[in-house]
């Protein structure tokens, strides 16, 4: 994924609650709850950072090495992705 | 002067010989629409039915609001599918019930407003962490569960 990722907000709905963002998918009818790391991914993807941009930013506010979080974040982009909340901008 | 009312005292107040048949007719549409709001939910993915149940987008203006009788006829109709639903028997959970409500104010053009929610986390307790309901002007008129709630999804009719 080198192209930027951006959310795509006709096939979701969300609501932030307290440290938790709910989505509801707008075709399934199915939520989701995203908090902690996930939702420090979901909040950074603007439709300008692509993978390795998310991976960066990540690494810098955790203070931790990228490697580390690849496949977190690999693995929650792509359940977000498979969900059709995020596509390549 | 003298004020003329109508009916006339000394004939039969046809309104009223009319009304326990009017109710039976809301309760029966209102089992008709738990029905197929029933079947929308466990048959059909939501994308398919949900703009059946109104716009994602608020009425443009501010607009009068609902008059006293419009908010008293969709309290009388909320009341319609409540005991729709009981005579039905079985679980009839807040969407169908708020779905069925939704299309009997439709069909009588009286805005509403039906919101689909979650519980924050901390007060989850597993059963009920998600909601719907429908307001008419400012009055929840069905769906009305106390506790804190986060609205994730509008629709207005």
């Amino acid at each position: 994924m080198t192209t930027p990722l951006r959310k795509n907000p006709d096939a979701f709905a969300e609501t932030e609650i307290d440290d938790e963002v709910v989505l509801m998918d707008l075709s399934s009818g199915d939520f989701f709850s995203i908090k902690d790391t996930g939702l420090a991914i979901w909040n950074l993807i603007d439709g300008r950072l692509d993978r390795a941009g998310l991976l960066t930013r990540l690494a810098q506010d955790y203070g931790t090495q990228e490697a580390e979080i690849a496949a977190d974040v690999d693995e929650f982009l792509a359940a977000v992705s498979a969900a059709g909340f995020v596509a390549a901008a | 002067m003298s004020m003329n009312s109508w009916p006339p005292s000394a004939l039969p107040d046809l309104s009223r010989l009319l009304d326990p048949w009017r109710a039976r007719l809301r309760t029966a549409e209102a089992m008709i629409a738990l029905r197929r709001a029933r079947r929308l939910v466990h048959g059909q993915p939501f994308g398919t039915w949900r703009t059946s149940l109104g716009d994602p987008a608020p009425p443009a203006g501010p607009g009068p609001g609902p008059g006293e009788r419009e908010l008293a006829l969709a309290w009388a109709l909320a009341r319609h599918v409540d005991r729709a639903a009981w005579r039905l028997g079985g679980e009839w959970l807040c969407l169908p019930r708020a779905m069925a409500l939704a299309a009997m104010l439709r069909r009588r053009s009286i805005g509403y407003g039906l919101h689909i929610a979650a519980r924050p986390e901390a007060a989850r307790t597993g059963a009920d962490d998600l909601h719907a309901w429908i307001d008419v002007g400012p009055v929840r008129v069905i769906g009305d569960l106390p506790g804190a709630w986060a609205v994730i999804y509008r629709l207005y009719g």
